[in-house]
């Protein structure tokens, strides 16, 4: 009977437990991280009667907790995954919303503005058109400014969100370390019994956790505690110690955070280890996708800035001066050091000064770079794209200092300072293109939609000879960064240019500061072939350009042999030339030698010279014939010209005048492209593929006086005049300009015909024209400046035509679809986000039920069981009632 | 599988959530009429719709364009036929003039009216345009372009710069013409010459040239088509050279003011005081400005000597006066159907900008709009099944086993 009793007292003390534990599930159904208890029963042992073994009652073995370690693991997994993708999902939506959209979008300022370089091409005199183009100027430089702000400011929200993410890590792995030892402790005492509620919490803490960061958790023997690690196996927590977590500055970039490790008083800046969470999500945004965001936006910007310079510089502007920047110079002191950072973990003193400065800003790309020295020299050094780890650039310092080194665009410039094996610096040629650009154009007549030259064709011009409006390539020569001589004097050419027909295909290109008296330039643009039918291109597009010209050297004089002598020569002296050529690509140098025999005749040089790539020469002869001398005997006065008896109509005296015609229609000479110009006193004789001229003189006692003109300055002659009297010739050679494209240099053995070391003159006169048609001889052209053109609108068009010119990316895309690349990127980015984030959310929401349909509350569950606890409860009450009966019955009966 | 009480509600809630933000989209389309919301509801599309509106901006500003360009070529149009009508008057007066029972009086009347006509003609020459530039004088918008110069005939002070708008992609059209390609390069029917002074010239005033005239065609036609430079090589002393060869045609001549100088069959005068150095050019041209022969006409009426030998001058002269005026009329008419040829490209590439702009909105409006009634039923959809979800979580959550305790 006290069987009876104690086997229904357990029932009683067991169920009313189990019914607190359901209770206690009821209470806690909402209660985050909460997993289910049960109360686990056992039959008490049972107890060996004569009958067999007789039951004992109920005890309760344990509270158990429903809960799955696996399962656990599977959910912080996938909350990782879901937090990392949903704050890179906020990230890039705001900034897909802010690039795309018309009112905070570049699109439509970029718009306006060249629409107002076409306006102002259609009336570029009207001041209210010119004010349009400034205003619409400043609106395009504040809508890239405030991108670029709010950009920013996006990139400041990551700093503090890390930051935030950071303390709450700290709190959570203080809490867990607490959590450990408390565990520990309550294993110990519980005696294999676990403490629910504490296992609970340590669960949700490492489920918070997770949100913010991956972390992989291990247990520590038999304790019950738990070990977390972050990153490639940083420790967080071990046991009851965590360590600390810090955002600190990143040392490539003071404004910006990383996040970093404290471990054993040492930070370790960690944050390219870590991933997943919403650190790691808020890493690889501002890494990837917005610094990339930012820097191509800076391109752009960059690349307006300085195309538009360039075009502006190369106009005129209202008051016939030359256009200057229109936006701040992007390799402006101040930006250019801007685009440097040291590293702030390089070796002192940190004295070093470095700049980027933009060379081409069509070969910019959008990505970061890094230099560094790493050895095994102190000058060593390499050039990281940060985008794809790729090493673009790998030299040595040369000690000596400025020194540059050029690649993708930009060129590094080292000003001073020790480097040491180690040192890093971080370069970011674009990065603050959108921040810094600037309108520097501030008067409205400044704006320079004219072009500063002009051609135009002589009014007395009796040929159909027409001459294009001009095309402006450079103000400055863009390889030695000075203002091109003709350009040097504001508001005019220095010097303005003649362009003189000699006959209908030869033309020459004389000074014309003086109209009355042009001279040849320097170098001289003389005996230019000119070619009918076609569009003759003048001047060169080459910027390294140079042209030496030789008036046969040391032997260019006029020999005076006696025609009994032998056959005349030239007198020039045998040369070998070498022809140097540097490939501009490959700085490899390759020599070609041309052996000139003595008494070459210019031509032959010049055809010799003609054969080689890059290097183009034109020779030409001319002569001077004065004092015709006859001594008015029977034998008049009789010249050889090339082998060519000059025979005048009896009675006729030779004079200029009566001979000029014989040779200008004597078809050999013709043949031999020689032909004469007579000043009444003189006759001048060229040939102008640069043959030998060979004057013979016959008649008895007669005589002419022969000198050489030095085309490069008609006024004087070459040599004295010399005296040939009858039955005596002299053969003159010619002169010979040689025009070297950019890297080609000649050098001679000896001063014969050329110098030994001819310098070269650059020909670069930073514009073309072109002549077409059939220009007469005597017709000429006058190439000036624009003084007073007012109504030119030719830079304007070229200004407009910006607007679609391929001017980024190595020249493939113009501005605006640069931009719509960015935009159409960061679209990309945030749409995958989308889908990624929908997919993670639904691995999460997975997980989630798997853990509830295990751990989770459900009231009718628990209803159920409060149900089935108390009917047990009730019925075991009935036990004990029923035992105390049988007693009670018991005892009657002895009463 | 059990499904906690937690579960049922968030889960029922997330899902009416879910369907709010469907909807809440679905209406924001409805209210712009566009698919496309951000760039990453389809990156491809939205990128494309960027550039189209691009496209659409750069084609409204080749319109714009094209109507500038159209009112300027009007104008000019409206232009050249006054001045025309000026040319046509001036022939009649060139056809009566030629009436031998004319007297000199007579004449000089009709001079009186070619003076006038003269003027006329110069002041139409010199028309401004709205914003007070100069039409026909090329680049230097600010420069009358005809002024007379010292000795009374008028000069060419422009230049032969063109403005082009931009029309099309990578075509531009011609928007003015010069004065000279019009006016001045006229070809005439004989050898004639032109006078400039230097620029460089440093008398105080300028010393200047009158435009002279051909007073020996034959001995002319010989010298042309050489020019000659006149340089003072002394105090009132100067010397005239062939300005291409070299050649000294007159040396050291002594100068006296206005007397004119006589050279290879022309006469011109030098006005006032030349300082050493000073130089003048004569150069000889087959052209010859409308104005200069105007002036010329002028010359001859005023000049006309009642005798048989000036009769024939007159006659001579007047005959070659109406030749290069028709020469004129022939380049202003060439100039006119320039324009024409012109206004005609203009109207067809404003046709093409149409066509371009309407088939460029309708590739936007395909890519970017929304189709109503399928957004507008989509959004009915989504309304039935919010309200479904609604009345389901409310249904559900109410349902409880404690109720029944």
């Amino acid at each position: 009977m006290g069987d009876l009793i104690g086997i229904g007292l357990s029932g009683l003390r067991v169920n009313q437990t189990a019914l607190s534990v359901t209770g206690n599930n009821v209470s806690n159904t909402n209660t985050p991280g909460y997993s289910r208890q049960e109360a686990i029963f056992v039959d008490n042992p049972s107890l060996l009667t004569g009958a067999g073994y007789l039951g004992q009652g109920v005890n309760l073995a344990t509270i158990r907790r429903n809960a799955e370690d696996f399962i656990n693991a599977q959910l912080r997994s996938d909350t990782t995954v879901y937090n990392e993708r949903d704050v890179f999902l906020s990230q890039a939506e705001s900034v897909d919303n802010l690039l795309a959209s018309t009112s905070t979008g570049l699109t439509p300022a970029m718009s306006n503005f060249f629409k107002a370089f076409q306006g102002g091409a259609d009336d570029p005199t009207s001041v209210p058109q010119r004010q349009l183009l400034l205003t619409q100027s400043e609106g395009l430089v504040s809508r890239f400014k405030s991108l670029d702000t709010r950009l920013n400011a996006q990139m400041r929200t990551i700093d503090f969100e890390l930051e935030a993410a950071v303390s709450e890590i700290n709190s959570l792995s203080q809490s867990l370390a607490q959590l450990n030892q408390s565990i520990a402790v309550a294993v110990g005492a519980g005696q294999g019994d676990q403490p629910n509620a504490l296992l609970d919490e340590r669960d949700e803490s490492l489920r918070k956790l997770s949100e913010l960061v991956t972390v992989s958790v291990f247990p520590e023997g038999q304790s019950g505690q738990l070990n977390v690690f972050v990153g490639n196996g940083q420790p967080l927590v071990l046991g009851n110690s965590a360590a600390q977590m810090q955002a600190v500055e990143s040392p490539t970039d003071a404004t910006q955070k990383e996040v970093a490790l404290v471990i054993n008083g040492v930070s370790n800046i960690i944050s390219n280890q870590l991933s997943g969470g919403k650190i790691g999500g808020l890493l690889e945004f501002r890494d990837n996708n917005l610094t990339n965001a930012i820097n191509s936006l800076g391109r752009v910007a960059l690349v307006i800035a300085d195309t538009v310079n360039k075009q502006n510089s190369l106009g005129m502007d209202l008051e016939s001066n030359l256009g200057g920047a229109f936006f701040k110079d992007v390799n402006d002191t101040e930006l250019a050091r801007s685009r440097v950072l040291a590293n702030s973990l390089n070796t002192p003193p940190n004295d070093q000064q470095l700049q980027v400065n933009i060379i081409d800003s069509s070969e910019l790309t959008s990505s970061d770079y890094e230099l560094r020295f790493d050895g095994p020299r102190d000058n060593d050094f390499i050039v990281v794209r940060s985008s794809d780890g790729e090493t673009v650039s790998k030299s040595i310092l040369p000690g000596i200092y400025p020194a540059n080194v050029e690649m993708e665009g930009f060129q590094i410039q080292f000003d001073a300072g020790t480097f040491k094996v180690g040192d890093r610096f971080t370069i970011r040629p674009t990065k603050t293109g959108a921040s810094d650009i600037n309108l520097v154009i501030d008067r409205v007549e400044d704006i320079a939609l004219a072009s500063p030259i002009r051609a135009n064709a002589h009014e007395g011009n009796t040929g159909s000879g027409l001459v294009s409006l001009g095309k402006m390539l450079d103000v400055t020569n863009p390889i030695t960064n000075q203002v091109l001589p003709n350009f040097s004097v504001p508001g005019q050419l220095s010097p303005p240019l003649e362009i003189e027909f000699l006959t209908d295909t030869v033309y020459q290109v004389l000074d014309m500061s003086d109209p009355a008296n042009p001279v040849p330039l320097s170098p001289p643009i003389n005996n230019q072939l000119y070619r009918p039918g076609v569009t003759n291109t003048l001047f060169t597009a080459d910027p390294g350009e140079s042209k030496l010209s030789a008036l046969g050297g040391d032997s260019f004089q006029v020999p005076l042999p006696s025609l009994s002598t032998g056959p005349l020569v030239n007198g020039f002296g045998a040369q070998n030339l070498s022809l140097l050529t540097r490939d501009l690509d490959t700085g490899v140098v390759s020599s070609q030698n041309i052996a000139i025999a003595a008494n070459s005749s210019a031509e032959n040089i010049a055809a010799n010279l003609q054969n080689i790539q890059g290097v183009q020469a034109t020779a030409y002869t001319r002569v001077r014939l004065e004092n015709f001398t006859d001594n008015g005997d029977a034998s008049p006065l009789v010249l050889e010209i090339n082998g060519e008896t000059l025979t005048l109509p009896s009675g006729v005296t030779a004079s200029p005048d009566a001979l000029v015609d014989l040779i200008n229609e004597n078809s050999i000479l013709q043949n031999l492209n020689v032909y004469a110009v007579s000043s009444g006193t003189a006759l001048e004789i060229q040939a102008t593929t640069g043959k030998d001229l060979q004057i013979v003189v016959g008649g008895v006692g007669d005589s002419v006086d022969v000198s050489s003109v030095d085309p490069y300055n008609p006024g004087a002659l070459a040599i004295s005049t010399q005296t040939v009297s009858s039955g005596n010739g002299v053969k003159v050679g010619g002169a010979i300009d040689v025009t070297l494209a950019d890297g080609i240099s000649l050098t001679a053995d000896v001063n014969s015909v050329f110098e030994q070391a001819p310098v070269g003159e650059s020909t670069y006169l930073g514009f073309q024209f072109e002549i077409k048609g059939q220009p007469k001889a005597g017709d000429s052209f006058t190439i000036a400046y624009n003084t007073g053109g007012i109504s030119d609108n030719r830079n304007a068009l070229d200004l407009a035509s910006l607007e679609r010119a391929s001017t980024i990316g190595g020249g493939v895309v113009s501005y605006g679809e640069a931009y719509s690349q960015i935009i159409e990127e960061i679209g990309t980015v945030t749409n995958r986000a989308r889908l990624d984030t929908e997919a993670a959310k639904a691995l999460l929401t997975q997980s989630e039920d798997n853990r509830e349909s295990i751990s989770g509350v459900n009231l009718d569950e628990e209803a159920g069981r409060l149900i089935q606890y108390q009917a047990a409860y009730n019925a075991s009450a009935q036990v004990v009632s029923i035992a105390r009966e049988l007693f009670d019955t018991l005892l009657n009966t002895f009463r | 599988m059990k499904i906690s009480t937690q579960q049922l509600f968030n889960r029922g809630l997330e899902a009416i959530q879910d369907v709010t933000a469907q909807q809440q989209k679905t209406q924001l389309q409805l209210s712009t009429g566009k698919k496309i919301l951000t760039p990453a509801d389809d990156p491809v599309a939205s990128t494309r719709i960027l550039e189209l509106n691009q496209e659409l901006a750069i084609n409204s500003q080749f319109q714009r364009n094209v109507d500038l360009a159209e009112g300027n070529l009007n104008l000019q149009d409206d232009l050249l036929g006054s001045i025309n009508s000026v040319v046509q008057r001036v022939r009649e007066l060139m056809i009566t003039a030629g009436n031998g029972a004319l007297s000199k009086n007579d004449l000089s009347a009709i001079s009186t009216e070619v003076k006038e006509r003269l003027d006329q003609m110069a002041g139409l020459l010199n028309s401004q345009d709205a914003s007070g530039e100069y039409l026909f004088s090329g680049f230097q918008g600010g420069t009358k372009p005809f002024q007379e110069d010292i000795s009374g005939a008028y000069a060419y002070q422009g230049d032969e710069g063109k403005r082009f708008v931009q029309v099309e992609p990578n075509v531009t059209i011609a928007t003015t013409q010069n004065g000279k390609e019009i006016f001045q390069d006229v070809k005439v029917d004989k050898n004639t010459f032109y006078t400039a002074a230097s620029p460089n010239n440093q008398a105080v005033p300028a010393a200047s040239i009158t435009t002279g005239q051909v007073i020996d065609q034959e001995v002319y036609d010989e010298f042309y088509p050489s020019d000659m430079t006149v340089t003072f090589t002394g105090p009132n002393q100067y010397s005239i050279s062939d300005k291409s060869t070299g050649r000294e045609l007159l040396a050291n001549q002594p100068f006296s003011q206005n007397s004119p100088i006589l050279i290879n069959g022309i006469q011109f005068e030098i006005v006032g005081s030349p300082v050493v150095g000073d130089s003048f050019f004569i150069e000889s041209t087959a052209k010859q400005g409308v104005l200069t022969t105007i002036e010329k006409f002028i010359y001859t009426l005023d000049n006309f000597a009642p005798t048989p030998e000036g009769r024939a001058v007159f006659d001579e002269n007047l005959a070659s006066s109406i030749s290069n005026l028709d020469s004129a009329e022939t380049s202003i008419l060439e100039s006119r159907s320039q324009i024409g040829a012109r206004l005609n490209t203009i109207e067809t590439t404003a046709e093409q900008l149409k066509d371009v702009e309407i088939l460029t909105k309708e590739i936007l409006s395909n890519l970017e709009s929304i189709d109503y009634a399928e957004t507008v039923s989509l959004l009915s959809v989504q309304q039935f099944t919010l309200e479904a979800a609604y009345s389901s979580y409310s249904r559900i959550t109410s349902l409880s086993l404690f109720d029944r305790l």
